[in-house]
């Protein structure tokens, strides 16, 4: 049944948020744009170039200095070395993601430099600085977005247990190791 | 109110709630349609085109875990109730939550869609990639395939012991991840698969995205339903009506009007433009095109309805989009030009879109006529020639760029202005059950449209 207490709590926190909902939704944006044309905004267009120099703020072991080196982004990672164990990184061919756990979480980077053009989303996106970080949550899980080094990026934290734990109750924890990143390696 | 709406749809459309739906019984609520009875978030893109169904075989039942039965605040009994397992979906997207969302109408809400497959049998259902890709992580809860092209799909609630893949693994499309279960960290939930979808979107960054529409489309592919074409313009030109098959109206029924009798093939829509930053109400007709070329787009008038100065369509054509300005009052001859554009053979995402938020204050009661388009061809020139939005043939055409009204920039929550359009006239008898009958099986939907805003009736003809 405690799932159901779970449902109950999640259910009722947003139950004025429905009673106070708009009365319209809005469409996707109208305005005039060739698909495809920059828009503004933190641009991706900042990756460092290729066989830059680029000093890790991390000393981090030499078997994690190893799954970094072949990455073609820079990678960021907890200073809290707790929260980065078993680190297990992959790549595709515009993105690279480090999972690891430890410490009763699960922590995901993910970072990605192909952007897709969605003019009608950007369009409605409330107006952000610097880094642009944005949270968000479902099921106990917090994401935090950001820009850095051109770089989109999404922190994503996951508690062993989901209900109990109460840094998975809030984004507050998930935005303390947001603070906790640190560049340790890639993008060169 | 949402749940006797629910009752009356599911009653219409499927005969024997109790029994397995078949995959020809399919039907889905419109996006943003919720069954939390809040706006959800109006958007019939399809994000991941091409994906496979992210649950191996049908039927399977997106719909709500919270407000369906069995959850808090649903309509009682258990989540095996057989209305859960029954159509038509439901969008739960945006559904009421406490979490930030920025792209729901209220600014939190549900990250993806809570899915239930053909039973509510724990760990009998696979769930299956819906792209080709890498298994990124794997946590308490949470597995994540991230596709090539940097779509990240995440998979709640399977049975984590029992999972088919491991960290950094390489699936193809369909491949099995792991079966639908309650998992959830030590404390379990209903037995469902939550699915969502993280895209980074130039200018926005990472962001959980519309799941709902790249389900439907997924969905009727695996059923063998794929969409069908929306009938095409002759590669002369030819003219679409409000009753094609392809054609949709949005926002809240309570504002739009239904004329019998008038307009191309003996009815039209009409609705007052109002001055809000975000329009109330919308209406789409999706293209296709035996061939590409330029057309000359013109709008259907009758001096009775169509009387907004500034009405605004938004032109989607060949990639680009182009928003015009069209005085349908002006028109001398029944059809206002809105300009010529170049459009692609195919649908390739094409459509006229027509909004009310035009600046016109409600009080003067500036109808906007929804009827027919026009397409006229011009010439045979290929499609590669940029739009030539511009004053001929027609005078009565105010082209110009980016003059919609400027949009709030919080989202997609308008303004808390009073709708001004309620001094709309009473010129129906029982205007939404009108309204709604002309669009068939919808009908049954009238007891919930004051609170449904952003419906999409077509979307319950899906089929």
């Amino acid at each position: 049944m405690k799932w159901m207490v779970w449902l109950c709590c999640a259910a009722c926190v947003g139950c004025s948020a429905a009673e106070e909902g708009p009365q319209t939704g809005a469409p996707e944006a109208a305005v005039t744009r060739a698909q495809g044309q920059p828009l503004a905004g933190p641009a991706v267009d900042r990756l460092p170039e290729a066989g830059a120099a680029r000093t890790p703020e991390l000393d981090v072991a030499p078997e994690v200095a190893a799954q970094l080196a072949p990455v073609r982004i820079p990678m960021l990672l907890p200073r809290t070395a707790a929260h980065r164990g078993d680190l297990f990184v992959t790549q595709g061919p515009t993105w690279a993601s480090a999972a690891m756990r430890g410490d009763g979480l699960h922590l995901s980077i993910l970072a990605r430099t192909r952007a897709e053009v969605r003019p009608h989303l950007a369009a409605q996106m409330p107006a952000c600085e610097g880094e642009c970080i944005r949270t968000s949550s479902s099921d106990a899980i917090f994401s935090v977005a950001f820009f850095r080094y051109g770089v989109a990026y999404l922190l994503n934290v996951e508690c062993d247990r989901a209900a109990a734990d109460p840094r998975c109750s809030d984004e507050s924890f998930a935005l303390g190791v947001y603070d906790d990143l640190a560049f340790a390696g890639g993008g060169q | 109110m949402t749940r006797l709406l629910r009752a009356v749809v599911t009653g219409a459309l499927v005969a024997a709630l109790a029994a397995p739906a078949a995959a020809q019984d399919f039907s889905y609520m419109p996006p943003g349609s919720l069954e939390a009875g809040a706006a959800g978030r109006v958007d019939d893109m399809v994000y991941v085109p091409g994906m496979r169904f992210p649950i191996e075989v049908s039927p399977a039942y997106p719909n709500s875990q919270v407000y369906g039965h069995g959850g808090y605040l649903g309509p009682g009994g258990g989540q095996c109730d057989p209305e859960n397992y029954s159509y038509p979906w439901w969008d739960n997207y945006c559904e009421p939550r406490d979490w930030n969302m920025p792209l729901c109408p209220s600014g939190t809400g549900h990250q993806g869609q809570d899915i239930r497959a053909s039973t509510c049998d724990d760990q009998t259902h696979w769930a299956v990639a819906a792209e080709a890709g890498t298994v990124t992580s794997i946590g308490s809860y949470a597995v994540t395939l991230v596709s090539d092209s940097g779509t990240a799909h995440r998979y709640l609630h399977m049975k984590m012991s029992r999972l088919a893949v491991q960290r950094g693994q390489r699936v193809a499309k369909g491949d099995r991840m792991g079966l639908v279960s309650n998992d959830f960290g030590g404390t379990p939930t209903s037995i469902h698969l939550h699915y969502d979808l993280n895209q980074n979107v130039n200018g926005v960054g990472s962001v959980y995205v519309p799941t709902y529409m790249s389900l439907v489309r997924s969905y009727e592919e695996l059923i063998g339903q794929p969409a069908e074409p929306c009938p095409a313009v002759g590669a002369s030109g030819g003219t679409k009506d409000n009753n094609d098959r392809c054609f949709s109206l949005f926002g809240n029924p309570t504002f739009w009007r239904l004329v019998e009798g008038e307009g191309i093939e003996n009815d039209l829509y009409w609705t007052n433009a109002w001055t809000n930053a975000t329009p109330g109400n919308w209406a789409r007709w999706r293209l296709n095109f035996e061939e590409g070329g330029q057309y000359d787009v013109s709008v259907n008038t009758i001096p009775e309805w169509a009387k907004s100065q500034e009405a605004i369509y938004v032109v989607s054509h060949d990639g680009r989009e182009d928003t015009v300005r069209v005085d349908q009052s002006a028109a001398t001859d029944g059809w206002a030009h809105v300009g010529r554009f170049a459009f692609a053979a195919g649908e390739n995402n094409q459509f006229v879109s027509v909004y009310d938020n035009t600046g016109e204050a409600g009080d003067l009661e500036r109808h906007i006529m929804v009827d027919g388009l026009r397409f006229e061809r011009v010439g045979n020139d290929p499609p590669d020639v940029g739009p030539e939005v511009g004053p001929e043939p027609e005078p009565d055409v105010a082209p110009e760029r980016d003059t919609r009204p400027e949009r709030d920039t919080t989202a997609d929550v308008p303004e808390p202005e009073e709708d001004t359009r309620r001094v709309l006239p009473d010129v129906r008898r029982a205007p939404d059950a009108e309204v709604l009958e002309s669009v068939g099986q919808a009908k049954a939907c009238t007891c919930d449209t004051a609170r449904s805003a952003g419906w999409n009736w077509r979307g319950l003809l899906r089929r």
